[in-house]
């Protein structure tokens, strides 16, 4: 009997043994199944971001800024790399040894031109914007384009004195498509405590290798920012009254101007203030109509001719050229018309306003 | 909540979540594991109501109840109540969609006949209250007809009528297709997680990068034709009827994608409609939960109600006009789907063209065969291919009515596209895109299809997601919609019904 409960025991150790030898087969099975597929997710993973980083190769892409080496804005583009664009305009352009938006760097210029993403152009082919043009209807002059993204007129004369003492140029044209300026900056930039804010990819290295490598990750982290954002209630403030009826801001406005003014006479230089309006509609019968800023305007024109300041703006070019070619400035063929970034029609009147300009304070 | 907005991702991940986990701690009681996770997708349903407001909550409540104590009214009635409890249920479901949807506009109507003057009154439109009132006239009627038993559950009824995919644009289920599948056990698997969250992505892609990029345009040239040259022009009619096609049918796969998710299956609701030859056949393609149930509850019934009443002609008369009355069911039928549309005389234009029109092809298709025309009966690709492109310019003429909402819109539009004017030009480039992305869909379909251009159909192109090629395939169509995809503030178009 006792041999016989000793060989089912036996006999049942067996059994529990071969059951728990088939399970650490079938979990190794499974793990080696788990891991396999693991090694399919990283590597489809990779195939994917190399084949999307391709695509945005060409459908937007730019390195991340670095600090401008002349000091003509807070930070350029690293020289001599790519920007693509065509999620507006379609533009893909690669920057000269100073990191500008230009076919090369110049040791001489003449006409230099600041800015904001108007001049900066990324959305347009380097041959249609107002520096290439300007530079071809003015063949004895070099034009060169400091452009940057961000940069409002308030902040381009934070760089305004580093920039004539890099370039010597005879005009500097500053683009502005607001009358309305920040009373803050202009304040900060008297009192020479203006600093740009600092790029989020500045801060982090890791974000910059990340984005600077890996040409999807920016445009899709930026896309689900925008997504996120979607439905979030817009926080401009729109200003019923004017600005220009604040005596406080015509004051902050008056003290800014003439500081520009003591810039540009101590380099002895002619400056240019381009305003491009951008408050314009076309309506439903084809009526090209502009909010009235004749008060605005000029204001800001008498308050320039006081420190020799010459402004001037796009807009009679734009009307002409709306009845004349059928255009509008701004949009183009892949956003909506009349909105947006200036497009070539735009940047063509700009051309044109500063060449009659330059023309004219050259008699 | 749409499937545009960013945080329905987390809250629909967590929901499936959810429904997965109670589903595995409940696998060995299934029939208390299908509960809970019905009783779950309904309160969500019930949440994504109330995200937009607590009222259209009340709505649809409001339905359910009817559409539920009806069935249990009518199911075991005898014929002689069961066509009272019917009618009664069914004239209540339309009064309902009649005061939210057209009050405005009849009185509107009937006090500018009688001149008389009408403000409008402020009724704030239930989100989808077309697509769940057809549902439960749907579900009334067949089970007045026998096509299926009255449901007892009303958790069944509810969660047919409210699941939160097809809350804002359909498709519109039919109670004897669906009912079953919430009656099964229909457990979260992960093939069909795989399968779904791919046509999910299909439908994202369409609304985002394709729909709403071509909205910019065809909203911008809509509001101020007069702005825009001809050419321009133009091209937003015909780029609207792809904005159209790309947004509902975008949100009919997404839609399609969280059932299959799920593990309920619901037919495809687009199938290539732009290869159709005829206004007929286009609507079998289109939106075709909607073109069912017009074909199942209005069509069919009609027609042989009409048929049936010239049985008392002269046997000569019922023989030369035997296919008039399946003619006139048919621009009834497509008089009601205008009118399902919208409140206004363009939506009764809109479908009253579509009717007559296809009247018009049926009837010339008929006298083609009977000639023998060979040219019209046995046509080679090159006349097929001419068909289709004739339809689709047909169709796309009529959609300017739809687009413009009003008869004097739709005739400003007609004015500007043929009355030769300058303005500004803009050939949009995402028009050009996605015709292009048209076009290759439609030959893969054909050349799937086997070169039968006769048997082309869409079709969702899934892929295994157990191998690179397949998970490749899908990561890069997450990434390219959300690279391209326009994230400005957009609608679902048929959202507005």
């Amino acid at each position: 009997m006792t041999v016989i409960m000793r060989e089912n025991t036996f006999v049942n150790m067996l059994e529990r043994n071969r059951f728990v030898i088939m399970r650490l087969k079938e979990d190794k099975e499974m793990l080696k199944k788990i891991v396999l597929q693991l090694q399919r997710i990283i590597l489809s993973t990779i195939f994917s971001i190399v084949l999307l980083s391709a695509v945005c190769l060409v459908y937007g892409y730019n390195r991340t800024g670095v600090p401008s080496t002349i000091g003509a804005s807070s930070y350029a583009c690293e020289p001599k790399s790519l920007s693509s664009k065509m999620n507006e305009g379609f533009g893909w352009n690669v920057m000269d040894a100073n990191g500008y938006n230009n076919d090369e760097a110049y040791d001489e210029v003449d006409v230099l031109i600041m800015g904001g993403s108007h001049i900066e152009a990324f959305q347009l082919e380097r041959s249609e914007n107002v520096t290439y043009k300007l530079d071809e209807m003015l063949p004895q002059y070099h034009v060169y384009n400091v452009g940057t993204s961000g940069h409002s007129m308030e902040i381009c004369v934070n760089y305004l004195d580093n920039a004539c003492a890099y370039f010597e140029p005879k005009y500097v044209a500053i683009d502005l498509n607001s009358l309305e300026l920040d009373a803050y900056i202009m304040e900060s930039v008297m009192s020479g405590i203006y600093s740009y804010p600092e790029l989020r990819t500045q801060r982090s290295p890791l974000a910059r290798v990340v984005r600077d490598n890996i040409p999807v990750s920016a445009t899709f982290i930026g896309q689900l920012r925008n997504w996120k954002n979607i439905n979030s209630t817009d926080v401009t403030t729109t200003y019923e009254e004017s600005l220009y009826d604040d005596p406080t801001y015509i004051e902050i406005l008056k003290n800014f101007l003439a500081y520009v003014g003591n810039i540009i006479k101590n380099h002895d230089i002619k400056l240019i203030l381009l305003y491009h309006p951008m408050n314009y509609d076309v309506d439903g019968n084809g009526n090209l109509t502009f909010e009235d800023e004749t008060n605005e305007w000029e204001t800001f024109q008498s308050l320039c001719k006081e420190n020799n300041i010459v402004a001037v703006s796009t807009k009679d070019e734009y009307i002409r050229m709306f009845h004349e070619q059928h255009v509008a400035p701004n949009g183009f063929s892949n956003t909506k018309l009349g909105e947006g970034h200036i497009n070539k029609y735009g940047h063509t009147a700009m051309a044109n306003v500063l060449y009659e300009t330059i023309e004219n304070l050259e008699e | 909540m749409a499937y545009t907005d960013f945080y329905f991702y987390p809250k629909f991940i967590l929901l499936l979540t959810i429904v997965s986990l109670v589903q595995f701690v409940l696998r060995k009681k299934p029939q208390l594991a299908n509960t809970f996770s019905k009783v779950m997708l309904l309160a969500f349903s019930f949440y994504t109501l109330c995200y937009y407001n607590v009222w259209y909550l009340v709505c649809i409540s409001a339905v359910i109840l009817i559409a539920y104590m009806g069935g249990l009214l009518i199911g075991p009635s005898g014929e002689k109540n069961r066509k009272i409890f019917t009618r009664i249920c069914v004239v209540i479901l339309v009064a309902f969609l009649g005061v939210f949807k057209y009050l405005n506009f009849v009185a509107e109507t009937f006090c500018s006949i009688v001149r008389l003057s009408w403000t409008d009154i402020n009724i704030l439109l239930p989100l989808g209250i077309s697509f769940y009132i057809f549902s439960a006239i749907s579900y009334i009627l067949d089970v007045s007809w026998g096509n299926m038993e009255a449901e007892k559950s009303i958790l069944n009824v509810a969660l047919f009528l409210a699941f939160f995919p097809k809350l804002v644009c359909g498709p519109i289920t039919k109670g004897y297709e669906f009912i079953p599948q919430l009656k099964e056990y229909r457990r979260i698997q992960w093939r069909n997680v795989c399968v779904g969250v791919q046509v999910f992505v299909f439908g994202l892609f369409k609304k985002l990068v394709l729909a709403d990029h071509l909205g910019v345009f065809v909203d911008d040239v809509y509001s101020r034709a007069g702005a825009f040259d001809n050419i321009t022009i133009w091209l937003a009619v015909f780029s609207y009827l792809l904005q159209l096609y790309f947004d509902f049918s975008g949100y009919s796969d997404m839609a399609i994608g969280i059932f299959r998710m799920f593990g309920y299956d619901v037919a495809p609701n687009f199938n290539l409609p732009f290869v159709s030859t005829t206004i007929s056949e286009f609507w079998n393609r289109w939106h075709i939960s909607l073109g069912s149930w017009l074909n199942d509850y209005i069509f069919n019934p009609l027609a042989i109600k009409l048929k049936r009443s010239m049985s008392g002609l002269d046997k000569d008369i019922q023989k030369k006009y035997k296919m008039l009355p399946s003619y006139v069911a048919c621009i009834i039928t497509f008089l009601f789907s205008g009118i399902w549309h919208g409140a206004g005389f363009v939506f009764i234009l809109f479908g009253l063209l579509h009717g007559v029109i296809s009247v018009i092809q049926q009837i010339y298709g008929k006298w083609c065969k009977k000639y023998k025309k060979k040219w019209a009966t046995e046509k080679g690709r090159f006349h097929y291919s001419i068909d289709i492109l004739l339809n689709y310019v047909l169709v796309t003429f009529i959609q300017v009515l739809f687009r413009a909402g009003s008869v004097s819109g739709a005739l400003h539009i007609y004015k500007m596209m043929f009355v030769p004017h300058i303005g500004l030009n803009q050939i949009y480039t995402w028009s050009i895109f996605a015709y292009v992305v048209l076009i290759v869909v439609t030959i893969l379909a054909y050349m799937r299809s086997h070169r039968n251009y006769q048997e082309i159909r869409g079709y969702y192109p899934v892929q295994d997601l157990s191998t690179v090629k397949g998970m490749t395939f899908f990561f890069v169509l997450c990434g390219l919609t959300v690279i391209m995809g326009y994230f400005g503030q957009t609608y679902f178009i048929y959202g507005q019904f």
